[in-house]
């Protein structure tokens, strides 16, 4: 047995064994009981009586109040699922007889300013877990690097910045001031500006003068990616089923052809292309198309796979363009090198 | 390739009246909502808060240079445009209506090279719809990608609907949905015969339509979903040629006269998708999720060629009839377990598989009738063949992983993660019409295991300042390429800072892919050694609600080797490519006073590729202990050093509270290091009014 799998194997065992532990603990079986107790509230054993409204809140809390009032939290009461749960600002912020009685004592009231991402995430998603787009988010890149729901969501709605004048072709600060479907989603900037204030070296591959069209506007990151976690690597999201999210629109590389090229469902597009942006044509990762595929059709010696060699003497100009010829390079229906 | 008499793309009408028709209603709205105000400072209208706004106005162009290159980088065009436009209305008045919040967003209609329109509309509880349609005016006609012979000139149409029914309730919750995505206009591509490669007329036609139907609910506490799809896509394009030409060899006798070739292509994909969840007393959260689909592929390629051939024998029919076919069933399913061990310290498995097999077989029949030089008539030769190919894939990855937040200000992660890959591909070719079927039997099996640690960490020095950074090392889970396992460790760090009004993002990744398992027997001793680093910061200042300035430059520093092959004879050589990406941006708005407003942007993005090494001096890389001349004939040195930058500049003047009124300028300008033939200068002034209803914030 070689090192790596006795590693493989006390790592899996590791776990199964912590699993089991705390699974026949006494703090799993009183947990697993009380899940048939749907309530939604962040605080346990808390009685009726200890709830106020939300219109207690509004006493103090009015800018607060007016903002949730018109967004989904705020509409929760009129939802027939919902009317026999807590509502309002309590069922996030836990029961607020203390709070009240205690003249607005802030340790007396659930409080989000000084929990840490993953806590107030685990809040989140007591409810927005369950459809399988969030069904993944604790396993997801976002919680692996401690960005919680409210790092991009505002749980009390958006607030607009005023209007200020922008470029006509590339959002900025300026696109803030307009309604979006960021609104919708309770999101605390638009779409791509939110994902950039991060992901900044991004924007860069998004004003080279081959790239997909989000700067614009045509676009928004999440078409592609998740950001709730996802089961793909860079949580993108999957098309018509199992296919990679390039297929959605680029349906002519679904397939299945006759002939693929190997690395299209295996590998997937990034193998030759730059999904966000890139200065060569087709998004390619080579300025020159021979060097792209010469990359991989060179049968070295020890080296895997058996992929085809090229049989061309590159001393001739017309055979620099692989493409040219092997046109039909993501794959074909009629022919096995690619020529149509 | 193409000339600037297509510069006008045409429109798709259907397209063109559903966007009309959704700018005229939003405007109506509007309209009708301003006129029954009875309160100028109030943006509630009828129990909605409305905000809307429309920008419509006129862009000229003046392109100095390669307009192709313009084309196939930016595509806008002069005219009348839609600049902007947007319209929300959200309910205040506290009872659920039909109509909770609409918003409708549109851009970049009537003379750009993307059109964008969305409708989000939502009643609580009862129902959610989300629809979007985009436009995009895809025009490539570059020298510099397959000899400037693949050009394209389409209109895309794409569509998405969604509708969510009842989309918080518990019990049940119904989703549908459709997409569309049609493609159609002319363009150029290559054919080949008689070792010679033709340039050919294209028309591009596509199209594919997507449905969905789903529901979701809670049964004995755990949240299922499932989703039934189905794709149907056609491709019904043709290759013509009508004029006698000469292919890209210029030095044998081959010729077409005529060509022409069918292109009907139909695919089916149907899928079911299944997904579960539970949380277990906030303890375990489980998640499951099966996929599978059945994605099935059949043409029929129709193609005559006249001409003379390679031998300068008189074509006078070359007629292929092909026919295939392909499905490929997949299966995957993966499996995450979270169990939160204390409040602070979780342990998740992620288990994920995936299999697919391809199952594709063509048939070829090929009549050639033929003359030789002197016009004595050549004996036809009919050719059948038959080809089959099976690929079965399989892979699985397990991810174990433990995230510990040790204190408010700082917690960690680190994991490891096994993949296992199998793919055999297998096949046969056969010359049905040989005195001698025997097939030619293809044969191949790759399979690999990587194993990859992970870790990372985030601080929270300061309330408003937090850095993360993740580290990846392992083998990469790719087996097609020329290296099995490319050895790597990705690396990134990011920082993000705010200060009253400043936001501060510093970030750097940093990716290094090795293998020096390359050939042992050949001068070069490795396969493949690839590092890349990106340094990028930006800075959000926003001191007040007139002003904002927002900048950024980002640094990207790529040097790929890679050993080859290149024939004729066989060679060892190098493949090196640069990449030495400066790019930055700034962008600013101000308002003077009242009346006026300003905006301006300058963004840069500059390649300078392999710097100063030159294309054709000795140079020389040292790989292992052994200096290598790159400047042997089988080594390929390359990069594409470029400049593209574009300052932008525009003032807005208030007229009348609802009405400003802009005048902007845009300049584009690309330069290449090495060519200049693609180079161009664009200048874009326009001018527009922007309407501005409901909305009294500015």
């Amino acid at each position: 047995m070689t090192s790596t799998k006795k590693v493989k194997i006390a790592l899996l065992g590791a776990f199964i064994l912590l699993t089991l532990v705390w699974a026949f603990s006494g703090t799993f079986s009183k947990a697993m009981l009380s899940t048939t107790a749907e309530a939604v509230s962040l605080v346990p054993n808390a009685n009726a009586d200890d709830y106020v409204g939300s219109d207690t809140c509004k006493a103090c809390h009015e800018d607060q109040f007016k903002a949730v009032s018109q967004t989904k939290h705020g509409r929760l009461a009129q939802v027939a699922d919902w009317k026999d749960k807590v509502q309002g600002c309590e069922s996030c912020h836990g029961p607020g007889k203390a709070h009240v009685d205690g003249g607005g004592d802030k340790t007396k009231i659930v409080s989000f300013a000084n929990k840490n991402s993953k806590e107030i995430s685990e809040s989140c998603l007591a409810c927005h877990s369950g459809t399988e787009a969030h069904n993944n988010f604790r396993r997801g890149e976002h919680w692996r690097n401690d960005v919680g729901c409210t790092d991009c969501h505002s749980a009390h709605g958006a607030t607009y910045p005023k209007s200020v004048t922008g470029s006509i072709t590339f959002p900025g600060p300026t696109t803030q001031s307009k309604p979006t479907s960021a609104d919708a989603m309770m999101l605390i900037q638009s779409e791509p500006q939110l994902c950039l204030s991060c992901h900044n070296e991004t924007k860069s591959q998004f004003i080279k003068p081959f790239h997909h069209k989000v700067l614009e506007g045509t676009m928004k990151c999440s078409d592609c990616h998740n950001a709730h976690g996802g089961f793909e690597t860079k949580q993108t999201k999957l098309a018509v089923g199992n296919d990679a999210v390039c297929v959605k629109c680029h349906t002519d590389k679904q397939g299945p052809f006759v002939f693929e090229h190997a690395p299209l469902k295996t590998e997937g597009c990034a193998s030759c292309h730059v999904p966000h942006g890139s200065n060569n044509p087709r998004l390619l990762k080579r300025s020159s198309v021979r060097q792209l595929c010469m990359e991989c059709h060179s049968v070295l010696p020890d080296v895997e796979p058996g992929a085809p060699q090229t049989p061309h003497n590159q001393s001739t100009g017309r055979y620099n363009n692989c493409t040219v010829c092997h046109a039909k390079i993501h794959g074909s229906n009629a022919s096995a090198a690619f020529f149509r | 390739m193409f000339s600037k008499n297509i510069f006008s793309g045409k429109s798709n009408m259907n397209c063109r009246i559903l966007f009309i028709a959704l700018i005229v209603v939003s405007l109506f709205a509007s309209l009708a909502i301003a006129q029954d105000s009875t309160n100028s400072d109030s943006n509630v209208f009828g129990g909605y808060e409305v905000r809307s706004g429309l920008e419509v106005g006129v862009r000229g162009i003046d392109i100095d240079g390669s307009l192709s290159k313009f084309r196939s980088d930016l595509n806008y065009r002069n005219g009348v445009r839609l600049f902007d436009s947007s319209f929300s209305m959200k309910n205040t008045t506290g009872h659920r209506r039909f109509i909770d919040q609409l918003t409708v967003n549109a851009s970049g209609w009537g003379a750009d090279r993307t059109g964008y329109a969305s409708v989000n509309a939502e009643s609580a509880g009862l129902y959610r719809f989300t629809g979007n349609i985009r436009r995009v005016a895809y025009f490539s006609d570059l020298n510099n990608h397959a000899l400037g012979q693949h050009d394209f000139n389409t209109n895309r149409d794409l569509g998405d609907f969604d509708l969510s029914v009842f989309p918080i309730a518990d019990k049940l919750r119904l989703n549908f949905g459709a997409s569309f995505d049609l493609s159609k206009g002319p363009g150029t591509w290559n054919a080949r015969a008689y070792r010679d490669d033709f340039v050919v007329r294209a028309n591009n036609k596509t199209n594919s339509y997507d449905f969905r139907i789903g529901a979701e609910a809670k049964v004995l506490g755990f949240n299922l979903g499932i989703t039934q799809g189905y794709r149907r896509f056609r491709e019904r394009s043709q290759y013509i040629l009508d004029a006698p030409t000469i292919g890209n060899n210029t030095t044998d006798t081959t010729q077409y006269f005529t060509f022409i070739r069918q292109f009907p292509i139909t695919g089916t994909s149907y899928f079911t998708a299944f997904n579960a969840q539970r949380t277990f007393a906030k303890r375990v959260d489980f998640t499951a999720r099966i996929i599978y689909s059945d994605t099935k592929t059949t043409s029929s390629i129709l193609e005559e060629i006249t001409g003379r051939d390679n031998n300068n024998n008189w074509v006078d029919l070359d007629r292929f009839e092909i026919s295939g076919d392909a499905s490929r069933p997949q299966a995957r399913g993966d499996l995450g377990l979270t169990v939160n061990v204390t409040d602070n310290f979780r342990i998740s498995n992620t288990f994920s598989f995936d299999r697919f097999g391809i199952d594709g077989g063509e048939y070829l029949f090929e009549q050639l009738y033929r003359r030789n030089a002197s016009g004595t008539t050549l004996t036809p030769s009919l050719t059948r063949s038959a080809a089959y190919r099976v690929t079965d894939y399989l892979r699985y990855v397990n991810t174990i992983e433990a995230d510990w937040q040790v204190r408010n200000w700082v917690g960690l992660h680190i994991g490891y993660r096994y993949t296992h890959r199998k793919v055999d591909i297998e096949g046969y070719n056969q010359t049905l019409t040989s005195s001698n079927p025997t097939p030619s039997l293809i044969a191949e099996e790759e399979k690999n295991s990587t194993n990859t640690i992970i870790a990372g960490m985030k601080i929270k020095p300061m309330k408003n300042w937090a850095i993360f950074w993740d580290l990846e090392h392992g083998d990469a889970d790719n087996v097609f390429t020329a290296v099995e396992n490319y050895k790597f460790t990705n690396f990134r760090i990011r920082s993000r800072w705010s200060f009253d009004k400043f936001v501060l993002n510093l970030s750097g990744i940093s990716k290094d892919n090795t293998n020096p398992t390359g050939s042992s027997t050949g001068t070069i001793d490795f396969a493949v050694n690839s590092k890349s680093r990106i340094y990028s910061g930006s800075l959000d200042w926003n001191p007040d609600p007139r002003f904002w300035l927002t900048t950024g430059y980002t640094y990207t520093h790529m040097t790929s080797l890679a050993a080859i092959v290149v024939n004729s004879p066989a060679r060892q050589g190098i493949s090196q490519y640069f990449v030495r990406d400066h790019s930055f941006f700034i962008d600013a708005s101000a308002r003077a006073n009242k009346r006026v407003s300003f905006y301006g942007s300058y963004r840069i993005n500059k390649d300078r590729g392999q710097g100063d090494i030159p294309l054709t001096d000795p140079y020389y890389v040292l790989i292992g202990n052994t200096s290598v001349s790159l400047t042997r004939p089988q080594d390929i040195i390359s990069s594409y050093p470029m400049t593209f930058q574009s300052p932008e500049f525009r003032v807005a003047f208030r007229i009348t509270r609802n009405i400003d009124w802009n005048i902007g300028y845009q300049y584009f300008d690309y330069k290449e290091k090495y060519q200049t033939i693609q180079d161009y200068k664009a200048h874009l002034p326009y001018t527009s009014l922007k309407f501005y209803f409901g909305n009294t914030d500015r």
